[in-house]
């Protein structure tokens, strides 16, 4: 504006019209950052609890896979028998006490452990982890499926005493130290840890890192191979185990796969406050309809016709009074592939 | 200090204005501008808390499919155990078997006697001494999940294949019922999930 003007000729606002629009103006703002406060605050909310749900489907969505598939490919295989140290140190506190020897346990196909006792630990975590106890005791899963991609090897020979396997020269590439094999005769099942390969032999020897092998007399290698009698097939298999750590993360751990130490852990969600598993049973022997139960017993074993999974996650942040809003959500899926035995017969 | 009306500034001889592009807003302007925004804050703030809404709903549908499916997934089982025949997998009662009302019933956590959800008898407790059968069974409300009710419709669409219809009911926000709704079709091959 020209200097030249002459000042008073500008209407302006006055002081009273300045004072009335700046208070108007007051009150609108004040009121529109109230709103604008909340609105964030619900957006947040919003975006807070979609993550926690989008946790949960993750979380039912493998669970669900896995249980489809548990026991397929596995038909006419039963009494599985693995060393009781492995079971309770990476499996479940609660083993099936089925003795098939001394210091061996069953391994149904699909296996519970109901409220993890507080402090156990989850081996081969550094650092140290438990699984989570808290608020509430969490449970463990077991699973097991037969690896397709791996063609079944038949041994030549079998010494169980030493738990040494000979195998065809040309099958002998197919095995590295470190992994676990399925091996199986036409009366029971174990796993084992190969240890080492020597003179067109794989072996698996006492003290692997896992504690699943057990040679000798007593093991169940010569349990399974009949003292070395019966003739034994070497598979691949995987034993699935899902179990929540106390940092909330789900998970996966996955024994016999190709390669490594053995076994492999991915994540599946995090945030996960609580897994409940419940397992749907059929008719007991009697004929007797049973309820869920959350452990099973050897007897219920054979009965496992659904499985019912409960996941509840937590929203990172606090959203509500400076809590987090936890998010639970049940299913139930058909262990199909368990019930082969009997609905295969005529 | 010199006040002056509305009228008082329009007039061109006390108060010339030099340029008309000078004239600033009247508060009346101000005041209607000001309101206009506030009336479309006001509706962007209802946005947010509809997208809240939405959102609530998105997990209610989800909880909601979840509880659907298992109760496909109970038939498949069902018709693979043998645990119910073909024909046994009605809404209509046969010798065994009660069948399946047709009418919304409480999601009950556990099965009941039969052993099978979505039946009539899955609010009965078996009791302290945890048989069922005995005198002191009793229905057991609290075994309802809260806010839910389920209805199953199954029709038969040939000797050997049934529809299977299953709809949730969600209590949702304000009274409102949310629903769900899942349809299988089952036929009577218990073997067909398996190779021979």
């Amino acid at each position: 504006m020209s200097s030249s003007v002459d000042r008073r000729t500008q209407a302006g606002f006055s002081l009273l019209e300045m004072v009335v629009s700046m208070g108007i103006m007051l009150i609108v703002t004040a009121s529109v950052l109230t709103l604008a406060k909340d609105a964030f605050k619900v957006s947040f909310t919003a975006y807070e609890l979609t993550d926690a749900q989008e946790s949960v489907r993750t979380a039912h969505e493998y669970i669900s896979r896995d249980l489809l598939t548990a026991g397929d490919g596995m038909k006419n295989i039963n009494n599985i028998c693995l060393a009781a140290n492995f079971v309770s140190n990476y499996l479940t506190k609660n083993p099936a006490n089925n003795p098939c020897g001394a210091g061996l346990v069953n391994l149904p196909l699909v296996h519970s452990d109901n409220n993890v006792p507080a402090g156990t630990t989850v081996l081969g975590i550094a650092p140290t982890v438990s699984v989570r106890s808290t608020p509430t005791a969490t449970d463990r899963l077991t699973l097991l499926q037969l690896d397709s991609t791996f063609t079944p090897v038949t041994p030549t020979a079998v010494t169980p005493s030493g738990a040494n396997i000979s195998v065809a020269a040309s099958d002998l590439s197919k095995f590295a130290p470190g992994e676990i094999y399925f091996i199986l005769s036409s009366t029971g099942a174990t796993f084992g840890t190969v240890t080492n390969k020597a003179g067109g032999n794989i072996i698996f020897a006492a003290s692997d890192a896992l504690g699943l092998n057990a040679p000798g007399n007593g093991g169940p290698i010569n349990l399974v191979s009949a003292g070395g009698t019966l003739p034994i097939s070497i598979r691949r298999m995987r034993i699935i185990n899902y179990f929540v750590d106390q940092n909330g993360l789900l998970t996966r751990r996955t024994f016999g796969i190709s390669g490594g130490v053995g076994y492999s852990d991915s994540i599946i969600a995090d945030h996960i406050t609580n897994l409940q598993i419940r397992y749907v049973l059929g008719a007991d022997e009697d004929g007797n309809n049973q309820q869920p139960v959350a452990q099973l017993t050897v007897d219920q074993q054979e009965a496992v016709r659904q499985v019912e999974v409960s996941v509840t996650v937590e929203t990172v942040h606090a959203v509500n009074k400076g809590k987090t809003q936890p998010v639970t959500m049940t299913t139930t899926t058909s262990v199909r592939n368990l019930q082969f035995l009997e609905a295969l017969q005529p | 200090m010199q006040v002056n009306s509305w009228n008082d500034r329009s007039r061109k001889d006390e108060l010339p204005l030099p340029r008309k592009s000078e004239a600033g807003f009247t508060l009346l302007e101000m005041v209607v501008a000001m309101v206009i925004m506030m009336v479309g804050l006001l509706a962007l703030a209802a946005t947010i808390g509809f997208a809240l809404t939405v959102t609530n709903k998105g997990r209610n549908v989800t909880n909601s499919k979840l509880l659907v499916v298992s109760i496909l997934e109970q038939m498949e089982t069902l018709r693979n155990t043998r645990q119910l025949s073909f024909e046994e997998i009605s809404n209509s009662a046969s010798p065994n078997f009660a069948g399946f009302p047709n009418t919304f019933q409480p999601v009950s956590v556990n099965p009941g006697p039969d052993g099978i959800y979505g039946t009539g008898d899955d609010l009965i407790d078996a009791g302290a001494d945890g048989i069922y059968g005995t005198a002191d069974d009793f229905s057991n409300p609290s075994l309802a999940r809260p806010g839910l009710s389920r209805q199953i419709l199954i029709t038969p669409l040939s000797g050997s294949l049934k529809k299977i219809q299953v709809t949730l009911r969600a209590s949702g926000v304000r009274g409102a019922t949310d629903e769900s709704k899942g349809v299988s079709y089952l036929n009577n091959d218990a073997n067909s999930n398996f190779l021979p």
